[in-house]
């Protein structure tokens, strides 16, 4: 976030506004040496504090509601029986205020640095959940400076001042200072010993709580693909139970389908070749109720020419499947960044070239033209007795034509 | 599926093999569900006599070795250590019969580390008799059973060039194995396969049968990856 979004961001003027204001009442504190002034640095810290209140507010609401709500809520009767103790130390009015105000101030500070601790969990768990398209993308934020922790820990110590100098003079001749300097020392310590690991465990169950979430996705893909795919075909299955060819050609597109979806292809769906042969063979499966054997080695992003290809590959495909008669049809593709090379094999009747008549030479021309327009070459080997077979071509795999 | 395409091809050859070895071949079903065994059992009544049934490998290699089977149709998935654990339990024996791989899946992490460990051929259960009937031939006469699938990912395996330190001969397939391979991965016969290439069957054969030592003798990254795959989902 640029310096000029922050300043756009209300929450963060507000927060820069109460920042200020301790500030200049801290230094006030420090440097007054009148009694007036001194009011006044009260004053302003506690004309500072609703402000600190209100920002902070929704952020509160929000972590109490939050798992780390249950760190806040522990917060609170450790501030009462500190207030409760403050009250039987020193049983005067005069000290009670500017302790208070010490308290508050303190706990302000150590709020703010809770919440500079998550918002910084939080983003590092959002860069790590990006994909590496986005982390490749995506403008990387200037790392912030820790203002909030900054301001916090000022806080912590204009307090712990504040505290000392309103009950120090008091107690200088009593010998109690040193205990009261040890019942602070101890309860803050107490303090980081409790907050630290809430605040770790916190951090750790908001990873857990996004790795539950990431499941719960994944299951809800898991459970809508299934009800698209295999439940629509089960359906389907029913329906259909009278015809055994019909049955047996939806088991089997479905089972590919579930295969290529288990082996991760169907993620990348007709956006890369071998995405689009699979649907292609699956398509032309249904049409002409045949069966297609395909095996797919490699892949590439689907270009003009690998569509080209495609359409080429389903022309073969059925006119395989008008000369295959019930044999099946075999389709092995070789591709790579470089090149692709498509096989389409039909053990039928196969035919001799030259006496083919003049309209299949049509499907011929658009078999060989389409990988032409598209810089490939394809080649049809067929031989009367022999079967079918169309090579098509792509890119390196040309000059690699072997057999 | 493959196979299919397969068996129709080699019909010819089968039926001559089968009229030359005269006899029906003595077959073991190694598979965990009970209703698949006796599928294929009632399936191979006809040409094959089928002498034992286990699901578990314990079982396959105690009925193995009481019944001497010319083949043994075996399960990828099996409990207690798959079907490996029965291809390792004879993979030094001299007279072991041969072991046709049979599964649902056709993974490349499932067909390969099978083969690595002895099996000669690998089908799906989607294939039909006929096929099978060939595929259960072959291996018994000591031949290969590549289905186009499997060709393809072994033409996949050895793809890569090599790794310069271990540049083996065993690490690389010769231009000619390759070619048959590729052939084999379009759906060619071994016959036409021979046509094409001006070669007798019989050698494009043992192409493939060198294939097929070099696939199981081999210490390519390719297929000791799919191996150790394998291993961890059955451990």
């Amino acid at each position: 976030m640029s310096g000029a979004a922050r300043w756009r961001d209300p929450a963060w003027r507000a927060t820069a506004l109460i920042g200020l204001v301790l500030l200049t009442a801290l230094v006030l504190a420090l440097a007054a040496e009148q009694r007036s002034a001194r009011l006044l640095a009260v004053g302003l810290a506690l004309a500072a504090v609703p402000g600190v209140v209100v920002a902070l507010v929704p952020a509160t609401v929000r972590r109490l509601r939050g798992p780390e709500g249950r760190s806040l809520l522990l917060g609170i009767p450790v501030a009462l029986a500190a207030l409760l103790l403050l009250a039987v130390v020193g049983a005067d009015h005069r000290r009670l205020l500017p302790l208070t105000v010490a308290l508050l101030g303190a706990g302000a500070g150590l709020v703010l640095i809770g919440n500079e601790l998550r918002q910084r969990t939080a983003r590092a768990g959002a860069r790590a959940e990006r994909s590496p398209w986005q982390q490749m993308t995506a403008v990387e934020r200037v790392r912030s400076l820790p203002w909030q922790a900054a301001v916090g820990a000022l806080l912590i110590g204009w307090s712990t001042l504040l505290g000392l100098g309103a009950v120090g003079p008091y107690l200088a001749d009593t010998g109690l200072t040193v205990a009261l300097l040890v019942v602070v020392l101890v309860g803050m310590g107490g303090l980081v010993l409790v907050l630290v690991p809430l605040l770790v465990g916190a951090a750790a169950r908001g990873d857990r709580d996004q790795l539950l979430r990431a499941r719960e996705d994944e299951r809800l893909r898991v459970a809508a693909h299934l009800h698209d795919s295999v439940l629509q075909t089960l359906a389907l299955v029913q329906r259909q139970a009278g015809d055994p060819a019909a049955v047996a050609r939806l088991a089997r597109s479905q089972e590919r389908a579930l295969r290529a979806w288990m082996a991760g292809e169907a993620e990348l769906g007709a956006s890369t070749l071998a995405g689009a042969l699979h649907a292609t063979v699956e398509e032309v499966e249904q049409e002409h109720a045949i069966e297609v054997e395909v095996t797919v080695l490699g892949d590439r992003p689907l270009d003009e020419p690998g569509r080209a290809l495609v359409a080429a590959a389903r022309e073969a495909l059925r006119n395989a499947a008008r000369h295959a008669r019930g044999s099946a049809v075999v389709v092995f593709a070789e591709l790579s960044e470089g090149g692709a090379a498509v096989y389409v094999r039909d053990e039928g009747d196969g035919f001799e070239l030259e006496a083919v008549p003049r309209e299949r030479r049509g499907v011929r021309d658009a078999i060989v033209g389409r990988m032409a327009g598209a810089g490939g070459t394809a080649s049809i080997d067929s031989a009367a007795g022999e079967g079918t077979e169309v090579a098509l071509r792509l890119g390196d795999a040309i000059e690699g034509s072997a057999g | 599926m493959s196979e299919h395409e397969a068996a129709r091809a080699a019909g010819g050859d089968a039926a001559a093999g089968d009229v030359a070895a005269g006899d029906r071949p003595v077959v073991v079903i190694v598979d965990d569900h009970h209703i698949f065994r006796a599928g294929v059992r009632a399936e191979l009544a006809e040409s094959c006599a089928v002498v034992g049934e286990a699901a578990t490998p314990a079982e396959a290699i105690a009925v193995i070795a009481k019944s001497s089977p010319d083949v043994v149709l075996l399960d990828v998935h099996l409990p207690d250590g798959g079907g490996i654990a029965v291809l390792e339990a004879f993979r030094s024996e001299a007279d072991a019969p041969a072991f046709l791989a049979l599964s649902v899946s056709d993974a490349a992490d499932d067909v390969v580390p099978m083969v690595r460990a002895g099996a000669r051929g690998y089908v799906t259960k989607t294939i039909d008799t006929p096929a099978l009937l060939d595929a259960i031939r072959r291996v018994r006469d000591g031949e290969p059973y590549f289905s186009p699938r499997l060709a393809a990912f072994v033409l996949q395996a050895f793809s890569s060039p090599p790794q310069p330190a271990a540049a083996d001969e065993l690490d690389q397939l010769t231009p000619r194995e390759r070619e048959v391979l590729h052939h084999l991965a379009r759906g060619y016969a071994y016959k036409a396969i021979g046509a094409r290439l001006g070669i007798s069957p019989r050698t494009v054969e043992s192409h493939v049968g060198s294939v097929l030592r070099k696939l199981q003798l081999s210490s390519r990254h390719e297929l000791s990856h799919w191996a150790a795959t394998r291993g961890l989902v059955d451990e």
